[in-house]
C-alpha cells in the first residue's frame, strides 16, 4: 500500500519529503488524470504522496513593492481573482481549464508539471520570475526559465519543495495573451504567446515574448525583443518582417494528439504579427 | 480513517486515501446523484461541492476530504436554490439525457452563491467545465438565468 501524508505545517512536510521521498501532491489535477486507472481502482502512484493543502505557508500572496510572491500551493481560482494579482495573470489564471479545475490546480503544480503548453509558464518567463525552492537545510532561488528542464523535468532536488514563485514588479504598458486550444474552456493549449512591452506610442522601449508549446519547453524570443526594442512604432511594419523570420527560426514544434508542427509554427508566428500589429500599433507588413 | 459531511451529515470511509471521492461517494455511501463522465476532469459530470468550491470528485483523493464538507446533488435539492434550479431546469427543457444535469447543477450552485446575479457571459464561463451533449447548452443557460432573476426578486430586486 502507498503510504500518504497530509502534514499541517511546512516544516513537517519538508521532513516527510526529505524522508521518504515523497511525491508532492498540490491541486492533485495534472497527477490524478496522469496517473488514473478507472472507475473503482486506485489511481496508480508508486511512491510516498505528500498532500500539500494543509500547508498554510505555501499558500502566501503578498506584495513586498518589489516583487510578487505567489505561494505554490495558491489556487488558479485565486489567481483570477485576488486583487494583488497583476490583471494580466489574472487574465491568463481565467482562460485556463474550468471552474471546477481552478478551484484546486496550483500555481506550483502547473509550473513543476513543466508541460511545454503549461499556461503560466509564458506570462512567468517574460517577467524574469523566479522560483524558491526549500529543504530543510537550504533555501535557493532561480529563474524559472533554468528551473524547467524540458517536459516534465525541473531542477527540484529530492528533498526540496517548490515554496514560491517570486514575480518582479513591472508593469507593462502593453500586454498580451493568446492561446488557441479546440474550445475557449478546458482546453490544453495548441500554442500560445505571451508578450508585453513598454511603449510611449513612437517608440517600443521594452519588449518580452515567450511562445508556449512550440517547444520542449516555453521559448523567450530574444532576437525579436532585440529588433523591437528601441524601434520606432512607425517602423513596425518592417521590423515585423524579420521578426517572424526570427520566430519561425527559434520554435521547434511536434506533431501531437493536439494539433501539428505545421499548424503551431504557423500560428506562434501570426501569434507574434498579431501583438507587433494590434498591441505594438505597428502597421501590417 | 477519513471522516467528512456528506450533505451535512457526518459520514467516515476505510478506503485508501488516494481513492477518488467519486468513488466513495458512489459505491461507499450509495450517492449515485454523482455520476462519472469521462474520469479525467474534462466534463464536470462528478461535480461536487468541496468546502463549497467546485470541484470534479473524480480528480479529488479521498485524503482531502478529511475534515471538510462535501455536498452533492442529493443534498443540493433539499435547499431552496437547489429546488429552484430543479424546477428551472425542467421548466426550460433543460434536461434531455440527464446525465451531465447534475453536475451542472453543482456548477450552477457555485456560480450563484459567489454571484448571485450573473450576466449571460458569466453563466457560460461558470459552467464552461460542464459537457452536455444533448441540449446544446441554450435551454441550460436559459434555466440558470431564470433562477438568478427569481434570486434577485427575492432578494428585492435584482441588481
Amino acid at each position: 500500500m502507498i503510504d500518504t501524508f497530509r502534514p499541517s505545517s511546512l516544516e513537517e512536510a519538508l521532513e516527510i519529503r526529505a524522508s521518504r521521498r515523497a511525491v508532492p501532491f498540490a491541486g492533485g489535477t495534472d497527477l490524478m488524470v496522469k496517473l488514473r486507472r478507472g472507475a473503482g481502482v486506485l489511481p496508480g502512484f508508486e511512491h510516498p504522496v505528500l498532500f500539500l493543502d494543509r500547508c498554510a505557508e505555501l499558500a502566501v500572496l503578498r506584495d513586498d513593492g518589489a516583487a510578487l510572491e505567489i505561494g505554490a500551493m495558491v489556487t488558479l481560482a485565486r489567481l483570477a481573482a485576488d486583487p494583488l494579482v497583476p490583471g494580466p495573470l489574472a487574465e491568463v489564471a481565467r482562460s485556463m481549464a474550468g471552474p471546477g479545475i481552478r478551484s484546486v490546480a496550483t500555481v506550483g503544480g502547473n509550473v513543476c508539471n513543466a508541460s511545454p503548453a503549461a499556461d503560466l509558464l509564458p506570462f512567468l518567463y517574460s517577467h524574469n520570475a523566479r522560483v524558491r525552492l526549500i529543504s530543510r537545510s537550504t533555501r535557493r532561488t532561480l529563474p524559472v526559465e533554468e528551473f524547467v528542464r524540458g517536459p516534465g523535468a525541473t531542477e527540484v532536488g529530492p528533498d526540496e519543495l517548490l515554496a514560491a514563485l517570486i514575480v518582479p514588479g513591472w508593469s507593462p504598458t502593453v500586454s498580451f495573451w493568446r492561446k488557441a486550444g479546440t474550445r475557449r474552456a478546458n482546453a490544453l493549449t495548441k500554442v500560445s504567446l505571451f508578450a508585453c512591452a513598454d511603449t510611449d506610442g513612437a517608440v517600443v522601449h521594452r519588449a518580452r515574448l515567450a511562445l508556449g508549446a512550440v517547444a520542449p519547453t516555453v521559448v523567450r524570443l530574444r532576437e525579436v525583443e532585440r529588433m523591437l526594442e528601441g524601434a520606432a512604432v512607425a517602423d513596425l511594419g518592417a521590423v515585423a518582417r524579420r521578426a517572424l523570420d526570427a520566430c519561425a527560426a527559434a520554435v521547434r514544434p511536434i506533431d501531437d494528439q493536439r494539433s501539428t508542427a505545421d499548424y503551431r509554427r504557423t500560428a506562434a508566428c501570426g501569434l507574434v504579427e498579431h501583438f507587433i500589429a494590434r498591441g505594438l500599433g505597428g502597421r501590417r507588413a | 480513517m477519513t471522516g467528512f459531511t456528506l450533505n451535512g451529515v457526518p459520514v467516515s470511509s476505510a478506503s485508501h486515501p488516494l481513492t477518488r471521492l467519486l468513488d466513495v461517494l458512489r459505491d461507499e455511501l450509495g450517492d449515485f446523484s454523482v455520476k462519472e463522465g469521462c474520469g479525467e476532469g474534462e466534463c464536470g459530470a462528478c461535480a461536487v461541492l468541496l468546502d463549497g468550491r467546485l470541484v470534479n470528485s473524480c480528480l479529488v483523493p479521498l485524503g482531502q476530504a478529511d475534515g471538510r464538507a462535501v455536498v452533492t446533488m442529493a443534498g443540493l435539492r433539499e435547499t431552496a436554490r437547489g429546488r429552484a434550479l430543479v424546477e428551472a431546469f425542467a421548466r426550460e427543457g433543460a434536461v434531455q439525457c440527464g446525465f451531465c444535469t447534475p453536475g451542472l447543477v453543482m456548477a450552477a450552485e457555485a456560480l450563484l452563491a459567489a454571484d448571485p446575479a450573473p450576466d449571460e457571459h458569466a453563466i457560460r464561463v461558470g459552467l464552461a467545465g460542464n459537457l452536455c451533449r444533448c441540449t446544446g447548452y441554450e435551454t441550460i443557460v436559459r434555466a440558470v438565468a431564470a433562477v438568478a432573476r427569481e434570486d434577485g426578486r427575492g432578494e428585492g430586486g435584482g441588481r
